[in-house]
């Protein structure tokens, strides 16, 4: 990498300043505080960023506020053109920067450090700087172990340092295992692993005496098993055995019976001593009912002959009578009705004679509506009329008393009349006052008008006449002041009579008013006073003009409603005649009518209608009357007619007629008749039935005889007694059979077969019972051994159980796995640890190996070439470096003279340099480190520089070299301190 | 139509691997994860009246194969009998017949013999079905008995073959027994396969149906998602499978990405996921957590951080134990230092030998250890560089 040019923008005192640099070998050269620190820490800064407060390096930035930082130029031999990188302050402390590319994209900060192969500034420093100070010790500066690790340290990542690396692992993999130690972790494990695996032993133990019960316990079970069954069979035996002793008496039974049984059965009939005994008592039974029936028989036609059979034609003439009883006795009724209607309708047509005054009926009289409506219609014209007559009366008296106060009236009004010249005067007066009224009203007016002139003309004279006073006034004592003052009297008398004058004059203009207008209206005035005076004092006129006039008005109104009254009166009277007459035709006509109905004249004309309709209903009573007379007679022919018909046929009955007692006697006969037919009826009945009973019986005797004979002859007895015996050897046969087959049954039943019962039959209860005890006992001592069996088994149960549940085996076994993984675990860590600090370990070797001998192989080159073939070796003696003189002397550094030291430093630096070639390609940078040089020195060092060294070299001094071509020279100028 | 249960595996009371320490509680249901996934299994036998039940090998656990598995068992299988359910079942590598069963089991549970054996099932509907199967007798198997099973040329039924054994295109790195491949289960004609010994459930082919079921409860890290059963239904025509997850605890691994590595902040954002995983039961997470950002934690306080977190669950019964948590910048580089070095030596024998020796000289580690073959060098380099990291952080 070679730096083309700088361009610092603001570093400390340079500010805005480009330097060219493209050089192999540049000199730099300035006076102390010329710059060349500051440019120095400029190109460190741009690469690697801004010191930082904690490296103790000052930030130099710019006091006066330019911008801080720069860019630089560089052509990186992997590039094919040059690239700026520019870097100013930002954020971070190292500030920002950005690299131009070529193609003009830019990169960052990491392609930066990349690209620099992640060198940092110290390292980049240590190796590629130099100055004095790190010339001054090299023993401190430069011992194997640094060339080391600045070999080592060649493309890693940062700075760590292997040894960091080791010793953590170290630390690490001691705090993980040690081989026979106690307090690291794996060795911890072991003990916890081994402590669990001492009990996991333990366990197994239990787990074998587990297996062993579990046989165990198969034994007994089998053991149980076999020994169940055996009882099983037993009991089964047992069972067997006392059912046998349960029916042993009933097997016997049964042999005996079928001992008896092997005879020849007895014939009998079926249920023959029942039957027997049955028809005997039926016979017998049979002839006592014969005997009773034929003895009632006897006595109930004796009660037969006894009777008398009445007649059925008496019977059917008792029964018609009876039928024809309800109608006889309506008819009877009805007369008696019809009689008393007669005799009542007689009475009421006496009554209503006597109503209209007829002694005797007068069936001719015309009482038809024809005459009715006749009085009706004379009757209402009568009533009518006299009405009108009574109206007209009344209004006639009316008139009289209204005629009567109408002439007290006229009278009273003609009295007050008053006479035509005073109602004239009255009148002339009236007129004349109007007139006066008027006369004052003007004359008001007039004076107000007149006040109110005079005041304002007085108001006017006023100030006339006091301007004139004034001025007279003035003109006055001008006059006066004339005589006084300058006795000037002409003037002074002018003045003064003017003055006295106008004072005159004025005086006298006010008298000439007067009020003539005023003084004209009050004589007017007192001329109408005097004429209205003048006439009253002539006539009366203390009255009211307009009252008098109504009066005589009134007057001549009532004059002419006293003519029309009168001839109204006239009138009426006429009218009251001629209705009168009219009055007397009527009643005329009316009393033609009573005449007629041949009632007397006495009766009212207003009774004619009523007595009419009493006539009326006369007329109508009668005819009632006739037609119940007709019904009657009927009634009591009929009535006879039936007297006669029934004495008739009751003749030869023994029975009086009656019309009232006829039907009760009837009927008591007819109840007796009827009565003795049904006792006959009944008794004949009977008779049949006995007769009938005893036929039936008889017969039924007959069949029981014959059947009892059959039955002795079934079994062939001579007699009763013999058919008894017979029959009790029957049914004894007949139990023996039924108990037998019943027993067969049962035996059966319980599976015992004939041998089986014979077999049973021999042997004796008391055999069987023995055998039953001592079968007993041998289940009672099975059972007891299973018991004993079962509660090993219980035990054994028990342990196994116990062993069951308790899992710590199983717990055990987990936890030995998960703390063989924690050991897994951490062996892994520590055997990758120790893999990576042996492969470390490996490299360092290698590079202790390989690499370093080259390196001082190199610088031994260096420092024989630089010191001109005095010094021939350098070597590392245990970590510490030597040289070896040309005379074969070998001497520590501290030995040999300050500038060759230096030279062995520069020496070892450039070896280190070219062996590092391959990682880094950077920019040698001295600064003054040569001060402890001769010039021969310089100029050979200067010289290997410049032709033995590739990389670009930047040589800071402030000792010009005179040696260098200017043109490889930058001088920085005392211009540049500000 | 047929309903049978297909599982294997089940190594009960199995021993558990997590790289950090569990408080008791976790320890202790770990403990019967086992028990309780196959309790689970059991139940759903008994609720859903399957015919019969066919554990294909490895029901015990060699590294624990105890009493209380067996005793367990018993119990579960009386369970069955009592429903009228029959169960077939091998041995496998893990739990071979000459182990011994120190208790005996209900008739109603068929165990295969060393030598291939055929049992005659009918199902409630009356189907004849075959089921065919050996057992391994001892320990390890490695003679194939393929040849033994019959094959089905009558196809009077369902015929149903048991195996214990590595699918020969198996890529998992476990114990080989039996091999075989699709071609060798074909040619038998059978109807299904129940396959056990693989722990990742998988179908090898659809027709005939051949299955692993997998185990029934994961037991560390790379036995990671649900874990179950398959119920087999069907007839001689088509017979299908369903998975049903009755894991008690499950493992994961999980990724997330966090915002600051704040000691606080990282404790809450990893809180707060835990809490998220929490409704769906019990876990034992493995946790990457992504940083972008310049911050930096000190190994001390990441070790708090996740000691903190591991405490918050001691006594919850649905945990969530972060067992391990690895905290990765995402913009970290490479040790470039290290890998030069790697590229150098990494591939020299004698040095990674010697970082191995040792331990695996001590005689009272080694037998603790993992054999020497089946450490990846590979592995141990990253976690030996990643431990490095940690160390040079603090």
């Amino acid at each position: 990498m070679r730096i083309l040019s700088i361009h610092i923008y603001g570093y400390g005192k340079i500010i805005d300043q480009k330097f060219d640099l493209d050089h192999d070998f540049i000199q730099i050269f300035g006076e102390n505080e010329a710059g060349k620190s500051t440019m120095m820490s400029f190109i460190h800064s741009v690469l690697f960023g801004f010191p930082k407060r904690s490296e103790g390096e000052p930030r130099r930035e710019p006091r006066l506020g330019n911008a801080y930082g720069g860019r630089i130029q560089i052509q990186f031999e992997d590039e094919t053109a040059p690239i700026e990188i520019e870097r100013i302050k930002g954020n971070r402390a190292i500030g920002d920067v950005v690299v131009y590319m070529p193609d003009g994209s830019t990169r960052g900060d990491e392609w930066l450090t990349k690209k620099l192969n992640y060198i940092d500034k110290a390292t980049f420093r240590s190796i590629f700087s130099f100055d004095v100070l790190g010339l001054q010790d090299i023993n401190k500066n430069l011992t194997e172990k640094d060339l080391q690790d600045y070999l080592l340290r060649a493309g890693a990542l940062g700075s760590n340092k292997y040894e960091d690396m080791l010793d953590a692992i170290n630390k690490e993999l001691d705090r993980i295992y040690k081989k026979n130690g106690i307090k690291p972790e794996l060795n911890q494990e072991l003990e916890q692993i081994r402590i669990i695996n001492e009990k996991i032993a333990q366990f197994k133990e239990y787990e074998d005496e587990y297996k062993s019960l579990v046989s165990e316990q198969h034994k007994i079970i089998e053991n149980i098993n076999v020994k169940k069954h055996g009882v099983y069979t037993l009991n089964q035996a047992l069972e067997e055995k006392m059912k046998d002793i349960l029916y042993h008496s009933e097997i016997k039974e049964w042999k005996e019976l079928e001992a008896k049984l092997d005879v020849e059965p007895i014939e009998f009939p079926e249920k023959g001593i029942e039957r027997y005994e049955a028809l005997k008592n039926h016979l017998i039974n049979g002839k006592k009912d014969v005997e009773l029936r034929e003895e009632k028989l006897q006595a109930l036609i004796r009660e037969e002959r006894q009777l008398d059979l009445p007649e059925d034609e008496d019977i059917n003439t008792l029964e018609n009578i009876l039928k024809q009883e309800p109608d006889i006795k309506h008819k009877r009724l009805e007369i008696e009705r019809l009689q008393v209607e007669v005799s009542k309708n007689e009475e009421q047509i006496h009554a209503l004679m006597n109503d209209i005054g007829w002694q005797e009926e007068h069936v001719d009289v015309d009482d038809s509506n024809i005459v009715r409506e006749n009085v009706q219609s004379l009757l209402s014209k009568y009533d009518e009329t006299k009405l009108q007559n009574q109206f007209y009366s009344k209004e006639i008296d009316h008139l009289k008393a209204n005629m009567k106060q109408i002439e007290e009236e006229i009278s009273t009004l003609e009295n007050k009349q008053l006479s035509d010249s005073q109602m004239r005067a009255k009148k002339e007066i009236m007129d004349l006052e109007f007139e006066l009224k008027e006369k004052e009203r003007m004359y008001t007016l007039i004076e107000r008008d007149y006040e109110r002139e005079k005041k304002e003309r007085d108001k006017r004279n006023k100030l006339q006449s006091t301007l004139i006073i004034s001025i007279s006034t003035v003109l006055t004592i001008v006059g006066i002041l004339y005589f006084i003052l300058r006795s000037e009297y002409t003037f002074g008398s002018l003045f003064l009579v003017i003055g006295l004058l106008s004072l005159l004059l004025l005086k006298l203009g006010k008298r000439e008013e007067t009020d003539s207008l005023k003084t004209d209206y009050e004589e007017e005035v007192n001329t109408l006073k005097d004429k209205i005076n003048e006439i009253s004092g002539a006539h009366d006129v203390n009255f009211d003009f307009y009252d008098a006039k109504d009066r005589n008005t009134e007057l001549k109104n009532l004059i002419s409603k006293r003519i029309t009254n009168s001839v109204k009166l006239e009138d009426l009277e006429e009218t009251l005649a001629i209705s009168d007459s009219s009055i007397d035709q009527l009643n005329l006509d009316l009393s033609r009518v009573k005449e007629k109905l041949r009632v007397s004249e006495e009766i009212e004309n207003g009774q004619i209608n009523a007595i009419i309709y009493t006539i009326r209903d006369i007329k109508q009573l009668r005819r009632m009357i006739d037609k119940d007379k007709v019904k009657v007679a009927q009634l009591d022919s009929d009535l006879e007619k039936f007297s006669l018909d029934t004495k008739e046929k009751i003749k030869n009955l023994n029975i009086d007629f009656h019309i009232n007692s006829i039907f009760y006697e009837a009927k008591l006969l007819l109840d007796k008749m009827r009565k003795t037919r049904d006792t006959y009826m009944n008794l004949r009945d009977q008779i049949n039935l006995f007769e009938n009973e005893v036929g039936v019986i008889k017969n039924r005797n007959f069949v029981s005889e014959q059947e009892m004979i059959k039955l002795l002859d079934f079994v062939n007895a001579s007699d009763e007694d013999e058919y008894y015996y017979y029959g009790r050897m029957h049914n004894e046969y007949k139990n023996n059979e039924n108990r037998f087959k019943e027993l067969s049954v049962k035996l059966e039943e319980e599976h015992y077969d004939q041998n089986k019962r014979t077999m049973l039959a021999n042997f004796l209860t008391a055999d069987l019972k023995a055998e039953e005890t001592r079968m007993r006992e041998t289940i009672n001592s099975y059972q007891e051994q299973i018991d004993e069996e079962q509660s090993q088994l219980a035990k054994v149960n028990q342990e196994i159980n116990y062993l069951e549940k308790d899992g710590q085996l199983s717990d055990l076994n987990h936890q030995f796995e998960i703390e063989k993984n924690q050991i897994e675990v951490n062996a892994m860590d520590y055997m990758s640890l120790m893999y990576i600090k042996n492969l470390i370990e490996a490299h360092i070797k290698a590079i202790k190996d390989e690499r370093l001998p080259i390196v001082v192989e190199e610088a031994r080159s260096i420092f024989e070439n630089i010191t001109k073939g005095r010094y021939i070796d350098v070597m590392y003696d245990n970590n510490v470096l030597k040289v070896k003189h040309s005379n074969g002397q070998i001497f520590d550094p501290s030995e040999i003279s300050q500038s060759t030291k230096e030279l062995l430093y520069i020496s070892l630096r450039i070896s280190l340099i070219k062996a590092l070639k391959s990682y880094y390609q950077l920019p040698i940078i001295i600064d003054d480190a040569f001060v402890h040089f001769d010039e021969v020195r310089t100029k050979t060092i200067l010289n290997y520089f410049r032709t033995n060294i590739d990389d670009q070299v930047l040589f800071f001094t402030c000792k010009l070299e005179k040696s260098i071509p200017s043109q490889d020279t930058i001088i920085l100028k005392e211009k540049i301190r500000r | 139509m047929v309903k049978f249960i297909h599982a294997a595996d089940l190594h009960l009371d199995s021993p558990f691997k997590s790289r950090s320490k569990m408080p008791s509680n976790i320890v202790n249901k770990l403990m019967n994860s086992t028990f309780v996934a196959a309790k689970r299994m059991f139940d759903y036998a008994i609720d859903h009246k399957i015919d019969f039940m066919i554990l294909s090998g490895d029901v015990f656990d060699a590294d624990n194969r105890s009493l209380k598995s067996e005793i367990f068992l018993k119990e579960q299988f009386e369970r069955l009998e009592n429903h009228g359910i029959f169960t077939y079942m091998i041995h496998g590598n893990h739990d071979p017949v000459v182990d011994g069963i120190k208790t005996s089991w209900p008739s109603t549970v068929k165990v295969f013999g060393e030598n291939v054996e055929t049992y005659q099932a009918m199902t409630s509907r009356g189907e004849n079905v075959f089921i065919h199967g050996f057992s391994y007798y001892q320990d390890e198997s490695y003679e194939s008995k393929l040849d033994q099973y019959p094959t089905n040329t009558r196809n009077d039924g369902i015929h149903i073959g048991l195996l214990h054994g590595t699918y020969s295109k198996s890529v998992r790195d476990i114990g080989r027994y039996t091999e075989f491949t699709l071609e060798d289960l074909n040619s038998k004609l059978y109807h299904y396969w129940a396959l056990g010994h693989i722990h990742m459930r998988q179908t090898l082919t659809e027709m005939p149906l051949i299955n692993y079921s997998g185990n029934i409860q994961g037991r560390h890290v790379n036995e990671s998602g649900e874990k179950g059963f398959l119920l087999v239904e069907g007839d001689s025509i088509k017979l299908s499978s369903t998975f049903i997850p009755v894991q008690d605890i499950l493992f994961e691994t999980y990724e997330i990405d966090v915002t600051s590595v704040d000691r606080m902040d990282l404790y809450q954002e990893v809180t707060k996921f835990k809490n998220k995983l929490r409704v769906d039961g019990r876990q034992i997470v493995q946790l990457i957590a992504y940083y972008d950002g310049d911050e930096d934690i000190r190994s001390t306080d990441l070790f708090e951080v996740i000691n903190l977190l591991q405490e918050d669950e001691a006594d919850i019964d649905d945990f969530i134990w972060i067992d391990e948590m690895k905290l990765e910048y995402k913009d970290a580089e490479r040790n470039a230092l290290i890998n030069d070095i790697k590229a150098s030596f990494g591939r020299n024998d004698s040095i990674y030998k010697e970082s191995l020796n040792t331990l695996y000289m001590d005689p009272k580690v080694n037998r603790y250890l993992p054999d020497i073959e089946h450490i990846d060098r590979e592995v141990l380099f990253e976690l030996g560089e990643e431990k490095l990291k940690l160390l040079m952080r603090k």
